[in-house]
């Protein structure tokens, strides 16, 4: 081609920018919650299927991301924390966007089938067009209760991971699907009570914008509480012990609400960043000592 | 977009060397894809063949 052609095509994004529409730092949340559902269930999976399975979970949240960023593109332009992804900044064409995430998703789900099980792909089909047209297309805009039922997306990868190795979803999978699900609202209700100008000036009626910062702080002191019982659940049913992940989950769920109180007593932007980065080593530490607690079961 | 199109001849040139280097990195990045992908596509495959679950 020569340079003058080039001159008359239009520059499309460069491999970074397609890397920020996957949502690399949701991505690690789900890849992780994905890979201990896989790891702590029962089933024998080969390592390398384990793999692609992961893979896919991690494809297939940043091709909803993708879609998401397409669809939300005009707020994003409006909000200062979205306002230098990619196509707010005009590096990537939204209909670019719309198929890279569209083309992800179909791939990850067809690759989850051949490599794990029915299961596994019809519950990474059902968690992206959750997150696309319930979320994204209908709650985000319209209810200040759209992270509560639209969190229900995220809550999906380990019980995905789950199915994988057992090809089954079990009470097991579905405590681990309800403590991301009320996970959820107190950890983006954090961040939504410091970005709250932004949310309004978009027009997203996120709580604290809707209800105000009051309402919103005992919400999240509500949803901390009921983390507390549904965190040592897999003690309770037999997944993990109560002398290793128990002891844990219980402390880390104690900060959590003690987290959640601070930001009912200090109003301040700076206690609510406090338990939004807290909500996040709160969900890893959780995980993370389900899946030492259940390797050290197996050692023993 | 933007930077698509540059005044001088001199920026021209600039410009299209830029975009030239852009769109090979691109299209390599797309052929690693691909690649990567029949490679798994063929190992999810045999295993799968091999009795693996």
């Amino acid at each position: 081609m020569t340079s003058t052609a080039y001159q008359t095509v239009r520059v499309q994004g460069d491999i970074g920018d397609y890397f920020a529409l996957l949502k690399p730092r949701v991505m690690t949340l789900v890849v992780f919650t994905g890979f201990a559902g896989l790891a702590i269930a029962p089933g024998q999976i080969h390592p390398l299927l384990a793999a692609v399975g992961i893979f896919c979970i991690a494809l297939a949240s940043g091709a909803a991301g993708a879609i998401n960023m397409w669809f939300d593109r005009d707020i994003d332009a409006v909000m200062k924390r979205t306002r230098d992804r990619p196509i707010p900044m005009g590096r990537v064409e939204p209909a670019e966007a719309l198929a890279f995430g569209v083309i992800l998703s179909v791939f990850a789900v067809m690759m989850m089938f051949l490599a794990t099980n029915a299961i596994a792909a019809g519950l990474l089909a059902t968690a992206v067009l959750f997150y696309v047209f319930v979320y994204t297309v209908w709650l985000k805009r319209r209810t200040s209760q759209n992270i509560v039922i639209g969190g229900a997306a995220g809550a999906f990868p380990p019980t995905i991971g789950w199915a994988a190795a057992t090809g089954d979803v079990g009470l097991e999978a579905i405590i681990l699907f309800a403590l991301i699900f009320f996970w959820t609202p107190p950890h983006f209700w954090a961040l939504a009570l410091y970005r709250s100008q932004d949310y309004a000036a978009a027009g997203v009626p996120m709580l604290p914008v809707v209800r105000g910062a009051r309402v919103t702080q005992w919400h999240m002191l509500g949803y901390t509480v009921i983390l507390l019982p549904l965190a040592l659940m897999p003690c309770a049913i037999g997944i993990a012990s109560w002398m290793l992940y128990g002891t844990i989950a219980g402390i880390l769920s104690g900060l959590f609400i003690m987290s959640s109180l601070s930001v009912l007593k200090d109003a301040t932007e700076r206690s609510a960043k406090r338990m939004f980065k807290f909500s996040i080593f709160y969900l890893f530490a959780l995980f993370a000592f389900l899946v030492v607690d259940d390797a050290l079961a197996l050692v023993a | 977009m933007a930077d698509s199109v540059m005044d001088g001849p001199d920026n021209n040139d600039l410009s299209a060397d830029k975009l030239r280097r852009k769109q090979r990195r691109k299209n390599l990045a797309m052929l690693v894809m691909l690649f990567g992908w029949a490679i798994m596509l063929y190992v999810v495959a045999i295993l799968k063949m091999g009795g693996a679950s």
